[in-house]
């Protein structure tokens, strides 16, 4: 059988190389930056590593060593790997667990840091001038919009804080207790016994009115107030009285049409005026008639038209009376 | 040295046979993950918005609520999506919590863009975590609730509740998350005020981009890729264990960037001056007393995660004024503390449980 130990350590020596070239092809660019003035020289990291590169392989457990090997020959692979690596895990954390370690890792960061941070002007600078010149909105101001909106979110929050805030405001709660008060005390008067006492005063008042108003008495009076008001109208629809005589001729018409031959001029104006009377009568009737349902209307044409305007009032009015 | 040959017989040829099946279909299969191009869905569990602020949002998901106390969980901020935690119906720490009956609300920091540069810790401490604690509040019609927080979700966390004596919280998880500095591991090593400088990072980058995190990430377990890769074609055969990997893996590859002034302040006043730890933290003005936290605290570590030592994690427990403190350390490391099928036997029970007797 051949010696299968000698796999692994192949593999190992080949990754060292591998690692070996990688880390000189870094130095070297970096190396080249640092001559042209742009960044300090950086430290080796292989001169940090050497001292732990024979570790692993040290700590690892020889693969199928004493004891019976286990039929199932992969799965004893796979152990030796998993020992192998954790070997490698631990003599790695010891490594990085030192001062030497975080300095050089220091460095490097410095480094990058250094190398990207002038990279990044650059870029940001090129790249700036590029969106100017078709007219888009450049990262910055984008990144702005973003703060005022997140701005905005602080100052609404600030806003629901006061809200939340106002009903532990002493003042807010001072007022809402005086509030409180008051509501308590209009319930209190409201159920009182002098409240119920006045409630039910001003109820037998209205039902009293109601008696009043409803009365034979009260049916008569309203009776011989309409009569009364009939009577007025009539003596205000009588012809006006004639002029006094000059001559000890008969007594004419007051309508002034059937007149004598001769008629003197204030007779003329007379039957004019007596004319003029009875149209205004006329139209104030209609009008009142017209505004038997509004009364306003009603009183204020009566005014001008004459009696039977009045008559048209004074039922308006009892009607509205009535309903009320 | 030599390999003892196989036994020979029915055995061997049976377990031969099996080998050979068992590569064809590891074969087949691996081809097909290079041929896919579709990505496996993750996060499934349904879930509704009810607020967010910014980038951030806060999820309720759907369940029976059998537990009075809602859960708020603050998971890290950059680095990862939180999708780790619902990975898929069957292996989802979220799911699990929502079956135990609890009302569970996951805070999702959200991915972050160059217009976040300007978010630091202290506006996630003191003005997210706060607004999003009322609303859980508001929208569960609870007097308090339980914060659970997750790697850098817990001094998040902390930072809140140490700020905000007032908040009303039941009860405190803290999965893995840094609180003493001076047991950071590795990255605490590297993210030496001596060795690295952070202002010059945030001001030539201005976040801390998603690349690096992955760099800083891979150099803490350089052999992880090789290690995933052999584990990968040895159980290629299974389609079940290609169903998980193909889920991890897309969480594990979406970095994602911390906003810039998150990154400076989170190393300075972190890494490099342990504040939090020391009680000299200062949030926008606002003093954290950690010691002012006086609910039940549970801290779960893991015992080989080097991201957050379990040294670093414990020290929460003195720190805190509870009387009700427990701590309970976990094999495995940072992620298979809460994803993975360790996770489901060992950790989920347990916090669901202790949290469960405290709701």
């Amino acid at each position: 059988m051949p010696d299968t130990t000698s796999d692994p350590n192949d593999l190992f020596a080949q990754w060292r190389k591998q690692v070996q070239a990688g880390t000189d092809a870094w130095i070297k660019t970096v190396r080249q930056m640092a001559s042209q003035g742009h960044v300090p020289p950086p430290p080796d990291p292989m001169q940090f590593w050497r001292q732990f590169s024979n570790v692993g392989p040290m700590n690892a457990p020889p693969f199928a060593g004493a004891g019976p090997v286990d039929p199932q020959l992969l799965a004893q692979w796979k152990r030796f790997l998993d020992d192998w690596i954790a070997a490698w895990s631990q003599a790695l954390e010891r490594a990085m667990g030192t001062e030497a370690f975080a300095e050089a890792l220091g460095k490097t960061l410095d480094q990058f840091l250094t190398v990207q941070g002038k990279a990044r002007e650059a870029v940001e600078r090129s790249g700036k001038a590029a969106i100017d010149a078709v007219g888009l909105p450049s990262r910055e101001q984008v990144v702005g919009l973003s703060r005022q909106l997140m701005d905005l979110e602080d100052r609404l929050e600030g806003l629901e804080d006061k809200l939340e805030g106002l009903g532990d405001n002493p003042r807010v709660t001072g007022l809402e207790s005086r509030v409180g008060a008051l509501e308590g005390k209009i319930d209190s008067l409201r159920n009182s016994p002098r409240m119920a006492g006045m409630e039910d005063q001003i109820g037998a008042l209205k039902s009293e009115l109601g008696d009043i108003w409803n009365s034979p008495r009260m049916t008569g009076l309203e009776g011989r107030l309409g009569a009364l008001e009939d009577k007025i109208e009539d003596l205000r629809n009588r012809p006006t009285a004639p002029p006094p005589e000059t001559g000890g001729s008969k007594r004419r018409p007051a309508d002034g049409k059937t007149g004598g031959t001769t008629r003197s001029p204030a007779a003329k104006t007379g039957g004019t005026a007596a004319k003029a009377g009875r149209t205004a009568a006329k139209t104030g009737r209609g009008t009142a008639n017209t505004a038997a349902g509004a009364a306003k209307t009603s009183r204020s044409t009566t005014k001008t038209g004459g009696g039977t305007g009045k008559t048209g009032t004074g039922t308006a009015r009892r009607t509205r009376k009535r309903q009320a | 040295m030599s390999v003892q040959s196989t036994p020979v017989g029915e055995d061997a040829w049976s377990a031969w046979q099996t080998e050979i099946e068992r590569t064809i279909r590891r074969v087949r299969n691996i081809g097909e993950i290079v041929a896919e191009s579709n990505e496996p869905a993750v996060g499934q569990s349904p879930r509704r918005e009810v607020y967010r602020k910014h980038k951030a949002r806060l999820y309720r998901y759907d369940g029976e609520a059998k537990v009075d106390t809602p859960v708020l969980f603050v998971p890290n901020l950059g680095i990862s999506r939180p999708t780790v935690f619902d990975l898929l119906p069957q292996a989802s720490f979220i799911g699990y919590m929502v079956e135990q009956g609890f009302p569970f609300y996951l805070l999702d920091w959200g991915v972050f863009g160059p217009e976040d540069d300007h978010l630091t810790f202290a506006d996630c401490a003191t003005r997210i975590l706060p607004r999003m604690g009322r609303k859980l509040l508001a929208d569960a019609d609870a007097e308090a609730c339980s914060v659970v927080g997750y790697c850098m979700g817990a001094p998040l966390a902390v930072s809140f509740l140490g700020s905000h004596p007032d908040f009303p919280v039941r009860n405190l998880v803290n999965l893995a998350g840094p609180i003493d500095f001076s047991h950071a591991g590795l990255f605490g090593r590297w993210l030496d005020r001596r060795y690295f400088d952070v202002d010059k990072l945030v001001d030539t980058m201005g976040q801390m981009p998603a690349e690096m995190v992955q760099v800083g990430f891979k150099l803490l377990r350089p052999t992880m890729d090789l290690s995933t890769g052999i584990n990968l074609w040895w159980n290629a055969w299974n389609d079940r264990y290609l169903e998980g990997y193909k889920a991890l893996q897309k969480w594990a590859n979406g970095y994602v960037p911390f906003p810039g002034e998150f990154f400076r302040q989170w190393v300075k006043d972190f890494y490099q001056e342990n504040r939090l730890a020391q009680g000299t933290l200062q949030l926008n003005g606002m003093p954290v007393d950690v010691g002012s936290i006086t609910c039940p605290l549970l801290v779960v570590g893991a015992r080989d995660d080097n991201i957050a030592p379990p040294a670093g994690v414990k020290a929460l427990v003195d720190l805190v004024g509870s009387r009700d403190t427990d701590y309970m350390e976990l094999p495995g490391g940072h992620i298979s503390l809460i994803a993975g099928r360790s996770a489901s036997r060992d950790c989920w029970p347990h916090v669901a449980g202790w949290l469960a007797a405290r709701s």
